[in-house]
């Protein structure tokens, strides 16, 4: 993938072009966290990037950039995944501390493999949940992820407090690698 | 940022890039290629339908025959128009609502298509099909003997029906499901507006 072309850009290019210099890596690391294989996560990056290409040419300014960037890649990528997981029973960030932690936390050392299992983690999730784990692993504060989900910055607030605990509880200490 | 998770997460893909516009409108097209291939998937098995009874209304020598026949093609004509009406919409802005409403707007579409599959999928073809069965039923007795000929009648009206109400039933348990995970949904609307 290369950057996009400015010469004769729209506005909806410039946006785009806006869109990609600030979050294409999220974009990227959403696309892999929803889809696990390889070669359909790399498709549905593409995808996303169009749907916001195509989107960009309603946007209105009535809310951030980043924003709009963030709604339409999550939707985009929350109906990418309901195609795959019709018969999948997924749970609530409150149910989530149900699922199995690993057998041996030693074994499990290692960036890759922790990664793959907050991916495993996420993919269990309701949508919306989903979308907030994502966003707080993207480092944005309540008040954006509230934005970008609908919920409220006391009930994002009170769901990360449920995604640090879930994570502590499955990565001992809370210490990743 | 001292979240060492956030630190972990955020440290992947810092090399991603967006989309050229060549490979946009490579993917544009092939998105318009993907839809007509949907479309004309979805409404082949319709076409096949109602060419074959219009074909049926044609040749066949009998009028209650014929009329069943032409009514069946009305009522397929009426599903796939339905089908149309109700086809997944291509539009990009409707991405850009928050994450809560655009799950809850497509929950809500799914139990509406499912709880009333009755009216706008299988309703329409039950006209046809009756009559159809009906015609056959009205022939086959002046052609043999009355239980040998509603035999067969009576077999088939009962296992169609079965088969019907086995569907209606499918879709409205699905239904109910969404009907749940919307009112959780709403629940969590409620929590967010306190």
């Amino acid at each position: 993938m290369t950057a996009p072309i400015e010469h004769g850009a729209t506005a909806q290019d410039r946006l785009y072009a806006d869109a990609c210099t600030n979050h294409a890596p999220a974009i990227a690391r959403l696309a892999r966290a929803v889809e696990r294989d390889v070669d359909r996560a790399r498709d549905l990056e593409q995808d996303i990037h169009l749907a916001l290409w195509r989107s960009l040419a309603a946007f209105d300014g009535r809310c951030a950039l980043g924003t709009w960037v963030y709604r339409v890649a999550h939707n985009a990528a929350a109906t990418h995944a309901a195609r795959g997981a019709r018969s999948v029973r997924l749970v609530t960030l409150e149910d989530a501390g149900d699922l199995p932690a690993t057998a041996n936390p030693e074994a499990e050392a290692g960036e890759a493999q922790t990664l793959a299992r907050i991916c495993a983690l996420i993919a269990a999730l309701e949508p919306v949940d989903r979308s907030v784990m994502l966003l707080y692993l993207e480092g944005l504060e309540a008040r954006m992820i509230a934005e970008i989900t609908g919920l409220s910055p006391t009930n994002v607030a009170v769901k990360v407090h449920r995604i640090k605990a879930m994570l502590a509880r499955h990565f001992a200490q809370g210490d990743p690698a | 940022m001292s979240d060492p998770f956030i630190a972990l997460w955020t440290a992947q893909a810092q090399d991603a890039r967006g989309l050229s516009q060549e490979e946009l409108a490579r993917r544009s097209r092939l998105l318009q290629r993907r839809v007509l291939r949907r479309d004309l998937i979805e409404y082949a098995a319709g076409l096949f339908v109602m060419v074959a009874f219009g074909w049926m209304a044609v040749v066949i020598p009998f009028w209650s025959m014929r009329v069943a026949c032409a009514i069946t093609v009305l009522g397929t004509g009426i599903v796939m128009w339905n089908l149309w009406r109700r086809r997944p919409r291509d539009d990009a802005a409707m991405l850009a609502q928050d994450a809560h409403a655009y799950y809850r707007a497509q929950l809500v579409a799914q139990r509406d298509a499912l709880a009333s599959v009755a009216s706008w999928y299988i309703g329409p073809t039950l006209p046809g099909m009756i009559l159809f069965v009906a015609a056959v039923g009205h022939k086959s007795v002046e052609v043999m003997p009355l239980n040998a000929a509603l035999a067969p009648i009576a077999l088939v009206t009962v296992s169609s029906a079965a088969v019907l109400w086995l569907v209606l039933w499918l879709n409205r348990t699905a239904a109910r499901k969404l009907d749940q995970q919307i009112a959780a949904l709403d629940a969590e609307r409620a929590f967010t507006d306190d």
